[in-house]
């Protein structure tokens, strides 16, 4: 990864330049923020504890990357209160480590910084992070991570994943608009990832 | 929504063509898929004993029918002098419009959430705001008609001192699907 250098100004009627075009666009957006993933429609759980993938919140980082990401989850739910009523999960496959932070709620009004270390498999978490639904009905406030995600040398797979935590005959939904937005950093700069599985 | 992948390496060669299958793989639909400016405030705007929603004179961006964006708007604003300092906050939108952005209250640390047209108070809580970065995110999904999505605000309690959204306010976002 290099320092970023401000590139040459465009010049109309040049043919594009080689330099121009590897420093101002790279290869591969890798300098810029860019989609990842987005979810074009809501999807219910009702009456359900067990984690199910959400559909295309997907991601799938190539071996031996580092990639800065943030994945945002929208969602509602008919209850309120101190119930948690939803959980989350970002399940992984593939070697890789990562250090997402979120903000949560540990009451129906009380929010929290958590630091969630991915470890391979994310084995804290997985029976779903707790989150307390703030607003019933309608959207509640987004649950987002944000960090860092270093792969190995098979890459992974990310998959968010959610669920209610509070089993009820109701609709629980992670909404449309739900993403995952980010950008690749570089090489992996930790060579001993691949003992993390 | 097809799942990010990278492209492999490319080398770009002086004076190539460049075609679709290249600017579509490496470049993203021509940098839609990434996150963009979309509108900077140049100037600070102030009103003054003024509770009805207007609009921003800059900040806001035009929605084309079926889009949907993701969108990252930072609002910097002041109450320069009051210590009933407050601005209410809107947004305008095609008719066909659906929108879902959260702001963290400054003050309270509620988020709120705007899901529709109505104006809801931020900063009211009596303390004296110098310069306010209050940060709204969210999907915007445009129906079956296009326009401006705009940034509307006023003193939400009026005060003959100046409420500002100041110079440097901007509205980032990305193109979810074109």
């Amino acid at each position: 990864m290099t320092d970023w250098i401000v590139a040459p100004p465009f010049v109309s009627g040049r043919f594009a330049k080689a330099t121009q075009f590897q420093s101002m666009l790279n290869t591969d957006m890798s300098m810029a923020m860019h989609r990842l993933a987005y979810k074009t429609s809501d999807q219910i759980v009702n009456n359900s504890s067990t984690l199910v993938d959400i559909t295309e919140m997907s991601v799938t980082v190539p071996p031996n990357e580092m990639w800065y990401m943030e994945w945002e989850f929208r969602y509602s739910s008919p209850t309120s209160g101190d119930t948690p009523a939803y959980k989350v999960n970002i399940a992984t496959s593939g070697t890789m480590r990562g250090y997402l932070r979120s903000i949560y709620w540990t009451t129906a009004t009380t929010p929290l910084f958590e630091i969630v270390d991915f470890r391979g498999d994310l084995t804290a978490y997985t029976t779903g992070l707790p989150v307390y639904i703030i607003q019933s009905g309608t959207y509640s406030p987004p649950l987002i991570f944000k960090g860092l995600v270093f792969t190995g040398t098979s890459g992974c797979t990310m998959k968010g994943q959610f669920a209610q935590y509070a089993v009820t005959a109701e609709d629980t939904k992670t909404r449309q608009g739900s993403c995952v937005n980010g950008m690749k950093i570089g090489a992996n700069p930790y060579p001993d990832l691949t003992v993390l599985t | 929504m097809a799942t990010w992948t990278t492209p492999s390496s490319k080398t770009w060669n002086v004076g190539a063509l460049e075609n679709a299958v290249d600017l579509n793989r490496y470049h993203r639909d021509n940098l839609n898929v990434s996150l963009r400016p979309l509108a900077i405030k140049p100037t600070t705007e102030a009103r003054v004993s003024d509770t009805t929603f207007r609009d921003d004179q800059h900040l806001w961006f035009y929605l084309n029918p079926n889009e949907q964006w993701y969108v990252q708007f930072y609002l910097r604003w002041n109450n320069v002098t009051s210590t009933t300092p407050d601005i209410a906050v809107t947004f305008t939108a095609p008719s066909s419009t659906t929108f879902n952005l959260s702001v963290l209250d400054p003050f309270t640390n509620y988020h709120i959430i705007y899901d529709g047209m109505a104006g809801v108070t931020i900063g009211a809580s009596g303390i004296d705001p110098q310069s306010v970065m209050s940060v709204f995110r969210g999907p915007v999904i445009a129906g079956s008609v296009g326009g401006r999505f705009q940034f509307q605000w006023s003193q939400s309690t009026s005060s003959a001192n100046e409420t500002q959204v100041m110079v440097g306010s901007a509205i980032f976002g990305i193109r979810e699907v074109p």
